[in-house]
């Protein structure tokens, strides 16, 4: 069991420092995808808009960025409440098309 | 790696417990803070896993090529001393405590990866990414796929190492009271830490019992790690404070949520054999089931607070020392009669 255990322990350390490192050097997709979206409103440019969608569709800044017009406009509605209930920033931009 | 590499090692494990707490309290959970906490003690883990591997070399090296004489053996096997300076005591941490705790913390994580792999899906959420997709396609850009998006590796590393700190520090301090001089003295650090802790969690929170009754029933299985601000934007997940369990509910399932409560259990039985077992373990058992409780309330009522890890951190590794069955008050004396 000794034999077992420890190496089991052996196994963690080395998931830990891996996990460390990760952590440290690598963003991740929401991070990334928040920074797209930080492009996105500085150059207006609707790939940008693509990448973050790409990388986490679920970014609620995301969401309060789509048309009401567009469909399921209610759910759009409720997280944009949702979100200004939180302190979100008012929109700056209206791309609606 | 010698002995004195050990002791020192006390010492430092000790400062890493303050270092942490103190980091997870002044700053601001991100992914960098919890990035060097996690190398700080995959370092010593290491050192001490290898430290401690090397000792079970030596040990199994003795016992193979031990060509003594029986009365050599005896009297070698006798010296306490040797075993203890040999560090073979520490060898004592690698116990079945260790392994109840790993394994119910093995099973949890098992169970949350499973959600986290295969989630449900809310249906509005599907409805969202459709949304998104329809708008990027009247925008001219038709590449958008959501299955591309995978975000579960980044998410499940942040999620796990949190968990696997706090089980290389509940085995660390085991091997720091089986093997040091000063091993005790860690408990002192640990269950002053735990109080600080606790105590600045209970000053900044606004309600000290919150509302747990909304928690789904029949969700078995999660919709995944880290998606609980979705959840709360969407109405899936009620829009208001939420305990760690509650949590826990909606993201990895009740499946998870229950199987998270195994190393709890674990660690209530084995201060529940010692308490019965020998009346000179009451004061450390009662102690320990003191901590235990402090860990459930926060658990359970509290509203989930990202120091709450140094909590975590500090109880469980207390816990850890205060399950071990202190043997007192025998001696075995030997004597050599000629």
């Amino acid at each position: 069991m000794r034999n077992i255990l420890g190496g089991f322990i052996v196994a963690l350390a080395v998931i830990l420092f891996v996990s460390s490192l990760i952590l440290i050097f690598v963003r991740d997709n929401a991070q990334k995808s928040s920074l797209w979206l930080e492009h996105y409103k500085s150059h207006d440019s609707v790939s940008h808009l693509h990448h973050a969608a790409a990388l986490d569709p679920y970014n609620p800044e995301l969401w309060a960025l789509v048309p009401d017009s567009a469909p399921e406009s209610l759910l759009a509605r409720r997280i944009r409440q949702s979100l200004q209930r939180q302190g979100a920033e008012p929109l700056s931009k209206n791309i609606v098309p | 790696m010698n002995r004195y590499f050990f002791e020192q090692a006390l010492y430092i494990y000790a400062a890493l417990h303050i270092f942490s707490a103190t980091l997870i309290l002044i700053t601001p959970e991100s992914r960098f803070i919890t990035g060097i906490i996690s190398l700080l003690w995959a370092l010593l883990s290491t050192a001490l896993a290898l430290w401690l591997w090397e000792r079970l070399i030596f040990l199994a090296r003795q016992t193979r090529d031990d060509n003594r004489a029986l009365p050599q053996k005896l009297l070698a096997g006798m010296d306490r001393q040797y075993i203890y300076n040999q560090g073979l005591h520490a060898l004592k941490s690698l116990n079945s405590i260790v392994l109840y705790v790993f394994i119910g913390g093995l099973f949890y994580v098992s169970a949350a990866l499973w959600s986290s792999f295969a989630p449900v899906v809310y249906p509005p959420l599907e409805k969202l990414n459709e949304q998104i997709s329809a708008y990027l396609l009247t925008q001219g850009l038709a590449g958008y796929v959501q299955d591309d998006y995978y975000f579960f590796f980044p998410v499940a590393i942040q999620q796990i190492a949190p968990l696997v700190i706090i089980g290389l520090s509940f085995w660390m301090a085991q091997i720091f009271t089986y093997g040091a001089r000063q091993g005790r003295m860690v408990l002192i650090v640990l269950l002053g830490i735990f109080a600080i802790v606790f105590l600045k969690l209970i000053w900044s929170a606004s309600d000290l019992i919150i509302d747990t009754s909304r928690v789904p029933s029949q969700l078995w299985q999660g919709y995944g790690w880290g998606r609980i601000g979705i959840l709360q934007a969407l109405g899936a997940a009620p829009d208001t404070q939420l305990s760690a369990f509650q949590i826990r509910v909606f993201e990895t399932g009740l499946s998870g949520a229950l199987l998270s409560l195994l190393p709890a259990c674990a660690a209530f039985l084995v201060l529940l054999r010692n308490v019965l077992a020998k009346e000179g373990q009451v004061p450390s058992g009662c102690l320990g089931f003191a901590v235990l409780l402090i860990l459930a309330y926060a658990d359970f009522y509290m509203a989930y607070n990202p120091d709450m890890l140094g909590l975590w951190l500090s109880g469980w590794s207390a816990l850890s020392i205060l399950c071990i069955y202190q043997k007192q008050g025998m001696r075995k004396i030997y004597r050599i009669y000629q």
